[in-house]
């Protein structure tokens, strides 16, 4: 077995020093110019002291069971909404709410492993630079009559990164330029084979 | 994806790293990309830390554009003095300027580093050039993050005490 210590895992350990990377004591983290102990670079910070986040969990037993249905999960819980997906009634503790709805724990888990919860989607394709790589790769191969193929893949990568792209609300200038590429990539090859069937057919008369 | 209510204000290239930093109304976002994947963090107002602002040179770029420097400036040199070919000599004054030119505005400006810890995570936004901007963001975002904390604070509930249900008469 791999000893654990030579695991190249890093995790991250909470406010380090910007230069070093050496941990900060909480001695250290304060407002001001700080000097780190370890490499004694100097850097101005900013230090907070965020209050712990605290749900209000209401117990059926103090509203009463007429007054409060209690959570599926946490008997003991009064319910405050329903699940979206499948209706269970789950208390504060158990709405997993990312900006699109409360959820289930067990409901929003199968949501994000399938992908349907764009708010919680942690990794994604970049399409815009798949469309852009494409369209380069056809420019080389252009001459091989690759063009046309390589242009049709850049566009339909190129479609799904305009969406992409206005859901992110970033410059779509870019990947305008990529399609004007494909075009002129596409129109090219066309141009190309056009162009060889005529010298063929007027070789052949 | 994220939805449109994000600014992109920055980003974190190194020779490992390619990040993009948005800011969105609850959190610092952090795109990672590794070729066509992109995967995302998030670093929450009400989260942060510390935020911390600091100048640096960047010893690795600045090693590996010398060793560039030194390497096709050199050859240029030798190619000017030693052989007497100033054509070679132009060729690889030519293929040094791309190295030297960043080198210099490196030396001259250095690097300008936002950095925002969170509990469970950070964003590291590097500003080459735009030192206002440098400023204008970290200043931004301690901004926002005092904000969003003292809001927390001011609705923090003040816990009810549970009352037991009356036991029934024996």
């Amino acid at each position: 077995m791999a000893d654990p210590a030579r695991l190249p895992l890093q995790s991250y350990e909470g406010p380090a020093c910007p230069r070093c990377n050496a941990r900060l004591t909480a001695d250290w983290i304060h407002t001001g110019i700080v000097r780190c102990p370890d490499c004694d670079g100097d850097f101005e910070a900013m230090a907070f002291k965020p209050p712990p986040r605290r749900l209000v969990v209401e117990h059926v037993a103090a509203s009463g069971p007429i007054e409060a249905n209690a959570c599926a999960n946490h008997a003991k819980n009064a319910a405050v909404t329903a699940c979206q997906r499948c209706g269970l009634l789950i208390c504060a503790l158990c709405d997993m709410d990312v900006g699109t709805g409360s959820y289930c724990p067990a409901c929003f888990d199968r949501l994000r492993m399938e992908n349907a919860l764009q708010s919680a989607t942690t990794r994604y394709r970049d399409y815009a630079s798949m469309a852009r790589v494409t369209m380069i790769a056809g420019l080389f191969f252009s001459f091989m009559f690759l063009g046309i193929p390589f242009a049709t893949v850049s566009l339909f990568y190129a479609r799904k990164g305009f969406k992409q792209l206005r859901a992110e609300g970033r410059s779509i200038a870019g990947l305008i330029i990529v399609v004007i590429f494909a075009l002129l990539e596409f129109v090219g090859g066309l141009v190309m084979i056009a162009f060889m069937i005529y010298a063929f057919a007027k070789v052949k008369k | 994806m994220t939805p449109a209510s994000r600014r992109m204000i920055g980003r974190n290239a190194g020779l490992m790293t390619r990040e993009l930093i948005f800011e969105t109304p609850d959190a610092i976002e952090v795109e990672s990309r590794e070729g066509y994947e992109v995967t995302r963090r998030r670093v929450l107002y009400e989260e942060v830390l510390l935020v911390t602002f600091h100048r640096a040179l960047g010893t690795p770029y600045v090693v590996f554009m010398t060793v560039m420097t030194s390497l096709f400036g050199g050859l240029a040199l030798i190619f000017l003095l030693s052989i007497h070919e100033p054509g070679f000599a132009i060729a690889f004054g030519i293929v040094t300027l791309p190295f030297l030119i960043p080198l210099v505005i490196r030396l001259a400006l250095k690097l300008d580093l936002v950095t925002v810890f969170g509990r469970r995570s950070k964003a590291v936004i590097r500003f080459p050039f735009r030192k206002r901007r440098a400023r204008e963001v970290y200043g931004r975002i301690c901004s926002r993050t005092m904000e969003v904390q003292r809001a927390m604070v001011e609705a923090e509930p003040v816990a009810a005490p549970i009352e037991e249900p009356p036991l029934p008469p024996e």
